[in-house]
């Protein structure tokens, strides 16, 4: 410490922390009692862990606020907190396999009384068998998770933890391992898509250059598409994957404002950019003023329903079709997510998990406090539910509870074998394909929503 | 429900500690109880085997350091403005006790990995070896951190302009 900030530095943190009240009362008693619950169970949903599939935490879980995961609500017609578990993390696949913004003729009942019971949802093992798929965490003595379902009951999978930022091809059937990118040139980085034959990954949480890059899914190497950058006073937003292309955008004057605890941030979007998966040069999308990435579709959209304040429209562009359509949003719905153009999920002004119809119509409450989010291809959803945080004031904590098929009317409790709940997050990203549960000693639960008929 | 042998005293014991060290990560007694709380659960799940091979307060600390970046970016993410750069923010609730000092106010405009890196430097007086094991970088890399952190400082201390970013925090 040899100068004066330095120094003052030093002494205002020990001032603040000095005036710093106790602990709240009853943190010890949640903390004992949260330690307990989570080694007493069998199954062990591993929390999702610190840069790895952090950029998969998006699309679910964007409305509701977590840290926590916690018992479900007691409201009739929810789920118990014995029957919910929450999966981590869901992998893309190829984005042209992903259902965007077209329409699919799929939407939600327009009355309550056409809802599934969502009280009586059973395991997921149980209402959709032949789409769980177990996969060890440990081959030949390498740990492994899950990033993509390939064709040909492959997998793309990762390291585990910053020291193996390897990607890898497990085959199922053979039980082979097969390394496509040992990470020691480029570094870690998470996956954000599928394109074609190459994934696309961006520098992980703990770097500080932002890095776009595609791996030949055939071990061809991976190249480093793009290093965007900002101007003074923008940010870049993340990057999504359409078919052949990663796309990001620029905001400025972005602006925060606490939300139910959460910081919900928008901004003026100023411009989209586009790299080919194949490498080439940088180009700015025509008429993309306006527009920001979106996880939930292969394209872009003009807004971002974080709370309830926010405009009553809104746009979807699918910049894999070029589809460009505009939506309404009920009056009664605060945060919403649209992914195809038949409907959209959210939570309603009164707190509970909403839908939609795309116009604005149809609008739906079910019961409980919690949130209903579109999986993308808009044939699934997640709903999860929310209870009061037991320390923090006006903060909720959320667990995730169910899935639901609105093809089928069928719904999943997301346990992957009804025995018992689990903290954890939920999430998908574009081209969802799966949600994950790690089970300690036993291996990962994938549900693959594509094996759903 | 049977207690983990040990772990509730280690709680009782480092809990005030580990709360203080949050705040000063997050700036925030909310984030603080947050970090504390699933940091702990986290370590009391593995408590045995941390216990055996490990320093717990140093397990838990870590996590909750890497809790701390990692909540910043899901929390952005969760809300799909999904910004890789970010960036610190205030506590509304607690505006009143921020402003009691310039240098805190500004401590709090700076993001989450160059405040990890300022707090272990200054406030936990870690090594920078130290520092890079637990954000699982560079040592290079905590130095330019820190010295970048300082930079926004000195700019922010009595300014208000948002700080450029490209990629990272700047």
């Amino acid at each position: 410490m040899n100068n004066g900030l330095e120094r003052r530095l030093a002494a205002v943190i020990e001032d603040q922390i000095r005036d710093l009240p106790e602990p709240p009362s009853a943190l010890f008693d949640t903390i004992t009692r949260g330690a307990v619950r989570r080694r007493r169970r069998t199954r062990l949903v591993r929390a999702a862990a610190v840069g790895v599939a952090a950029l998969a935490l998006v699309g679910a879980v964007a409305l509701v606020p977590v840290l926590h995961a916690g018992p479900g609500p007691t409201t009739v017609g929810t789920p118990s907190a014995s029957a919910s578990a929450s999966p981590s993390v869901s992998a893309p696949t190829s984005s042209g396999s992903a259902t965007p913004s077209r329409t699919t003729g799929i939407v939600p009942p327009a009355s309550a009384d056409r809802l599934p019971d969502f009280g009586a949802a059973k395991p997921i093992a149980q209402v959709w068998p032949k789409a769980v798929v177990n996969l060890p965490m440990t081959v030949n003595g390498t740990s492994i998770e899950p990033k993509a379902i390939l064709p040909g009951n492959r997998y793309l999978v990762g390291g585990v933890g910053t020291a193996d930022p390897a990607l890898r091809i497990y085959d199922a059937s053979t039980r082979k391992l097969t390394t496509i990118e040992d990470g020691s040139g480029v570094g870690g980085g998470d996956v954000i898509g599928i394109a074609g034959d190459r994934v696309v990954t961006v520098s992980p949480s703990i770097s500080f250059v932002l890095e776009l890059r595609a791996t030949r899914l055939d071990g061809g190497g991976t190249t480093v598409l793009a290093r965007p950058q900002a101007p003074i006073g923008a940010k870049v937003n993340i990057a999504a994957v359409t078919r052949d292309s990663v796309v990001w955008s620029l905001i400025v004057n972005e602006t925060s404002r606490p939300s139910g605890g959460a910081f919900p941030w928008e901004g003026r979007y100023v411009g989209l950019y586009r790299v080919p998966v194949t490498g080439g040069p940088v180009e700015r999308i025509p008429n993309g003023e306006g527009f920001t990435t979106s996880w939930h579709i292969p394209g872009v959209v003009n807004t971002i329903h974080t709370w309830d304040a926010g405009p009553a429209t809104g746009q979807l562009w699918d910049l894999t079709t070029g589809e460009r359509a505009a939506y309404t949003r009920n009056p009664r719905m605060a945060t919403m997510v649209c992914v195809t153009l038949d409907w959209c999920g959210g939570t309603s002004v009164d707190k509970h998990p909403a839908v939609q119809r795309f116009d604005g119509s149809g609008f739906v409450e079910l019961q409980g406090e919690g949130a209903v989010a579109p999986l993308p291809g808009g044939r699934f959803a997640r709903i999860t539910y929310d209870t009061k945080h037991p320390i923090v004031a006006d903060a909720r904590m959320s667990t995730g509870a169910m899935f639901w098929d609105l093809k089928t009317g069928r719904v999943g409790s997301a346990d992957p074998v009804g025995a018992g709940g689990h903290d954890g997050i939920t999430s998908y990203t574009v081209g969802g394909s799966f949600a994950k549960w790690d089970i300690e000693n036993t291996g990962y639960v994938l549900l693959d929503f594509g094996r759903i008929p | 429900m049977e207690p983990i042998e040990g772990f509730e005293d280690f709680v009782r014991a480092r809990m005030p500690s580990l709360y203080r060290f949050g705040y000063a990560l997050s700036g925030s007694q909310h984030d603080a109880a947050d970090l504390v709380q699933e940091a702990l659960i986290r370590l009391g799940a593995a408590w045995p085997r941390v216990r055996r091979r490990d320093n717990p307060e140093a397990y838990v600390r870590t996590t909750m350091v890497r809790l701390h970046i990692s909540a910043w970016r899901r929390r952005r993410r969760e809300l799909l403005v999904s910004a890789v750069p970010d960036r610190g923010y205030t506590d509304a609730a607690l505006a009143g006790i921020d402003e009691r000092d310039d240098l805190w106010r500004a401590l709090a405009k700076v993001g989450p990995r160059q405040r990890a890196v300022l707090v272990l430097r200054y406030y936990e007086h870690r090594s920078d070896e130290e520092i890079a094991t637990m954000l699982g970088v560079s040592r290079g890399t905590v130095r330019s951190q820190a010295a970048r952190g300082l930079d926004r400082l000195r700019g922010g201390w009595n300014a208000d302009e948002p700080a450029r970013t490209c990629g990272g925090e700047s």
